[in-house]
């Protein structure tokens, strides 16, 4: 069996079965307006320059935008069961990794759609404020590097951990687990995640490629630091679609 | 394509053991499994389908064994199933569901994978509505597309599972004409518990109850063992009662006319009459008792 044709045919249909969904886009315009908020508050100083605007852009959109992402894809491999589809996806002679794989591809690059979509309406308020054409090159960037590591992390989770966890308490505890792991300030003094690299909200890729800081850590990567902090993040996302694909293949072997 | 099946049983967690040392040999052709809810039917259709494992026995569909991962990934690429809860995604068109099952199975070219979901939703008669979300669909459309999804990638094996459970007649007729004109040269595994199902599309059959078969045969040799057991009771008093189950009852005013099926003792009224099959079914249901079963282990 083809394993490509299967990815890319699981990928397709994914992907139109997520972006048709009404509630995505209202999930994640409802957890912009948080960044939009912290965003225009940071850059409404006179002082600031398109490169700041553009920084806290993307650290903002990193910030809250992949809780949504991670909230709209949690029911994506728990819904197959709840459809009843399952049963005859498992008389169907393609890999179920390569579905997985597939099913994770397709649902998180439409959940992007929105997200960029979002971005690059924060760019085009840029461009229309500061007429830097420069910033268009710069917001790609920061996009590639801060936010999408974090969605993709959090897109891996919440493809994967609902195999074995109800979708609304993963939901509730993934909202609690991305603000305690990356938002948790030193000021606290609660130990938290925070301050490592698996904080998914891109600040050792923020402070290593563009030397911006990030609102309350002070980290000084190096370059290399931040590489390995987004190849860590991307990494374990395959790692969770990888450990969930070992457990269904265990759970069918048990039946 | 034949199967062959030996000693299969399945224990599910709890001790419970929904099949029992089943032997069956299904041949080519339109096979009909009959039995009561709880027979093991599904359960049966599951484990043919590589979705359960069995805990012992052995299968064969073909040359292909069914109870070895190997055997079951070649048997899934010559199988169409078709479950009894069916399930589909409701935000895709009948088109959209058809193609993405196709890919799955490994229809790889993108034009003649088109063609055959137009040929099948022409088929089904779905073409007009092909467009359509499922959600939209009727019970009925549903089990039509359910039936196209099946058979999408033209398996030499088909096991269709309680497929006109919910639908009206007239639907049920349209499905019943569908399958048997995929019977030909695919082994067509029918399981159900309506019996005008099994009357009117297949000639071989078997019967479960409680895990086992209790019968294997022709429809015909089933109404033979049925032969001088199916009686016509006329009376204006009180509904009879003997060694017999009441099939059916037809009030015709003054009296009641009961179809009883069992051995009866010689009384007035009481007219020997042509078995059909459900009086076949009820037969062997009332004597028929399932063996006792030990402790099974893996």
């Amino acid at each position: 069996m083809n394993i490509p044709s299967v990815t890319g045919g699981a990928l397709r249909y994914e992907f139109f079965m997520q972006i048709r969904r009404r509630s995505i886009w209202l999930v994640l315009i409802l957890t912009s307006i948080l960044s939009v908020i912290l965003w225009l508050a940071f850059i409404s100083d006179a002082s600031a320059q398109a490169v700041d605007a553009i920084m806290y852009l993307a650290e903002f959109t990193a910030w809250f935008l992949p809780v949504g992402a991670g909230l709209v894809l949690a029911d994506r491999l728990a819904r197959d069961k709840r459809l009843h589809v399952d049963e005859i996806l498992d008389t169907f002679p393609g890999s179920l990794g390569a579905r997985l794989i597939g099913k994770y591809l397709g649902s998180t690059l439409a959940t992007l759609v929105p997200v960029i979509l979002i971005y690059m309406l924060g760019v085009g308020y840029i461009l229309a404020r500061y007429h830097d054409p420069h910033s268009l090159l710069l917001a790609l960037e920061t996009f590639i590097t801060i936010p999408l590591p974090g969605i993709l992390f959090a897109a891996g989770f919440s493809v994967a951990l609902p195999v074995i966890l109800k979708v609304p308490i993963y939901q509730i505890l993934f909202v609690g687990y991305w603000f305690w792991a990356n938002l948790m300030s030193p000021r606290f003094h609660i130990p938290s995640l925070t301050g490592t690299m698996l904080n998914a909200t891109g600040p050792w890729a923020q402070e290593a490629f563009f030397h911006f800081q990030w609102v309350f850590l002070r980290l000084n990567p190096t370059v290399w630091q931040g590489i390995a902090s987004i190849i860590l993040l991307i990494g374990l996302s395959f790692l969770a679609i990888c450990a969930a694909w070992l457990y269904l293949c265990w759970e069918r072997a048990r039946r | 394509m034949h199967i062959k099946i030996d000693n299969l049983s399945k224990t599910y967690r709890g001790n419970v053991h929904a099949l029992n040392s089943l032997s069956l040999i299904i041949p080519q052709g339109m096979f009909g499994l009959l039995g009561p809810n709880g027979a093991g039917k599904t359960t049966l259709m599951r484990i043919l389908a590589g979705i359960l494992h069995p805990s012992s026995g052995t299968l064969h569909v073909g040359q292909y064994s069914g109870t070895s991962e190997k055997g079951r990934a070649v048997i899934k690429q010559i199988l169409g199933y078709l479950p009894q809860e069916l399930g589909m995604y409701p935000d895709l068109s009948a088109y959209e569901f058809l193609d993405y099952v196709g890919l799955l199975k490994g229809l790889k070219d993108r034009t003649l994978r088109q063609q055959r979901v137009e040929q099948l939703l022409e088929m089904v008669a779905l073409s007009n509505v092909a467009r359509r979300k499922i959600k939209t669909f009727s019970g009925g459309m549903k089990r039509r597309l359910g039936i196209a999804q099946a058979i999408i990638n033209d398996p030499q094996l088909l096991i269709v599972d309680e497929p006109t459970a919910g639908l009206d007649p007239e639907e049920r007729i349209r499905f019943r004409n569908l399958l048997t004109d995929l019977g030909g040269n695919r082994t067509v595994l029918l399981s159900t518990h309506i019996v005008e199902d099994i009357a009117q599309t297949c000639q071989n059959i078997a019967v479960m109850k409680s895990g086992q078969v209790i019968f294997q045969g022709t429809v015909a040799q089933m109404l033979q063992a049925t032969n001088g057991k199916v009686w016509l009771i006329t009376t204006s008093g009180p509904r009879p009662e003997g060694n017999f189950t009441i099939v059916s009852a037809l009030n015709m005013g003054a009296n009641v006319q009961y179809r009883v099926v069992g051995n009866l003792s010689p009384r007035a009224g009481a007219v020997p009459t042509e078995p059909g099959l459900e009086d076949g079914y009820v037969w062997l249901m009332h004597t028929h008792q399932p063996q006792p079963v030990g402790i099974q282990t893996r």
